[in-house]
């Protein structure tokens, strides 16, 4: 039987989707409703590695999108810090500026449509403000890459279970029994 | 113990120290003094990276709100929640998923009730987030909790048999 494929191309793929995402102002802000970019991407990477997985080869296993979502989330937290520290060199104050016009947008738009009281639109404003504030440092670039170190794994771990539980067919991919 | 219930239990308990940090930051906020405020903005400053954290979408203890927003909080203790009821059940060993369509009704609700909300057709409150938030972590315990102690349980057996082997052939 064939061995299983390397598991570096889909977790580095995956990865740069998870940093893209979670890096990418505005698109970041999908990571708010409980790390959906990050468990997407453990998603997504479970599911690079299975395409690559022919017949004949060794069936796939959990412990292997266990691993693949370990793996992708840590690429992610160093690609999402990698494009958060590139942000602040080129974009320091003009960055800054334009995110806080496009969030600003985005907020006075919610507060028209009446779908959010007042007190909520008031608390994003601040939040808004103090994370760009905080973040354009190297302690801000530092804890950030620190924290998603400890969470992006964690998330993309449970990703890739829910890509396992998503895309496991019988045919393939067989449990091994475990002794008691 | 066996593997499983030794893995279980440290799973079951990871998840309950995350609910209990969810908790902890209101209370450390507002009881702790200067020494467990710091230690809960580090918290809410953790909590930041996976939730939003309105004031106005938030539980409050003590004046201060959870670590994360009413729907998350939902999410993460129904998920703890699962975890604990599973063995009632269904066996540790069995590795038995629900049917993928569950995890549609776990995420359809829950997506629709805020993107309904962000359009203005609906207008979602405390009870619909609770209760889309409950129904999908609670499923996803289900579909986690045995991928995950199965994995765990490879893990070790494939390590053993590693041991194993490196043994035998010093043994030659």
């Amino acid at each position: 039987m064939l061995d299983k494929p390397n598991k570096w191309r889909s977790a580095l793929i995956g990865g740069v989707v998870i940093g893209l995402v979670s890096g990418i102002p505005v698109i970041s802000l999908v990571n708010c409703c409980c790390c959906a970019g990050i468990l997407g991407g453990g998603v997504f990477t479970y599911y690079l590695y299975r395409n690559e997985h022919v017949e004949g080869m060794v069936p796939l296993e959990s412990s292997d999108a266990l691993i693949l979502g370990i793996m992708a989330g840590v690429v992610g937290a160093f690609v999402q810090a990698v494009i958060h520290g590139f942000m602040i060199l080129l974009f320091a104050g003009v960055q800054q500026e334009l995110m806080r016009n496009i969030m600003g947008g985005i907020i006075d738009r919610l507060e028209r449509s009446g779908g959010f009281p007042s007190d909520a639109i008031d608390q994003m404003r601040d939040q808004i403000e103090r994370s760009l504030r905080e973040s354009n440092t190297m302690w801000g670039v530092m804890l950030n890459l620190f924290m998603s170190l400890i969470i992006y794994p964690i998330f993309a771990m449970l990703g890739g279970l829910l890509g396992y539980a998503m895309f496991r067919t019988k045919k393939t991919e067989q449990t091994p029994s475990a002794p008691q | 113990m066996n593997l499983s219930k030794r893995i279980y239990t440290a799973f079951v308990l990871s998840a309950g120290l995350w609910c209990v940090a969810i908790v902890a930051a209101p209370v450390l906020y507002a009881l702790g003094g200067a020494g467990g405020r710091t230690f809960a903005e580090a918290l809410y400053l953790g909590f930041s990276r996976i939730c939003h954290q309105l004031d106005g979408r938030s539980l409050h203890l003590f004046g201060a709100k959870f670590g994360v927003c009413v729907r998350c909080t939902s999410i993460y203790f129904s998920f703890f929640l699962g975890l604990l009821l599973y063995p009632f059940f269904r066996s540790l060993d069995s590795g038995s998923i629900p049917n993928v369509r569950w995890l549609l009704v776990a995420v359809f609700p829950m997506a629709a009730d805020a993107a309904l909300n962000d359009l203005g057709i609906h207008r979602s409150d405390e009870l619909t987030r609770v209760v889309t938030g409950s129904v999908a972590g609670f499923i996803f315990a289900l579909f986690i909790l045995p991928l995950f102690l199965e994995a765990l349980k490879q893990l070790f057996i494939r390590r053993n048999l590693q041991g194993d082997s490196r043994y035998a052939g010093q043994a030659q």
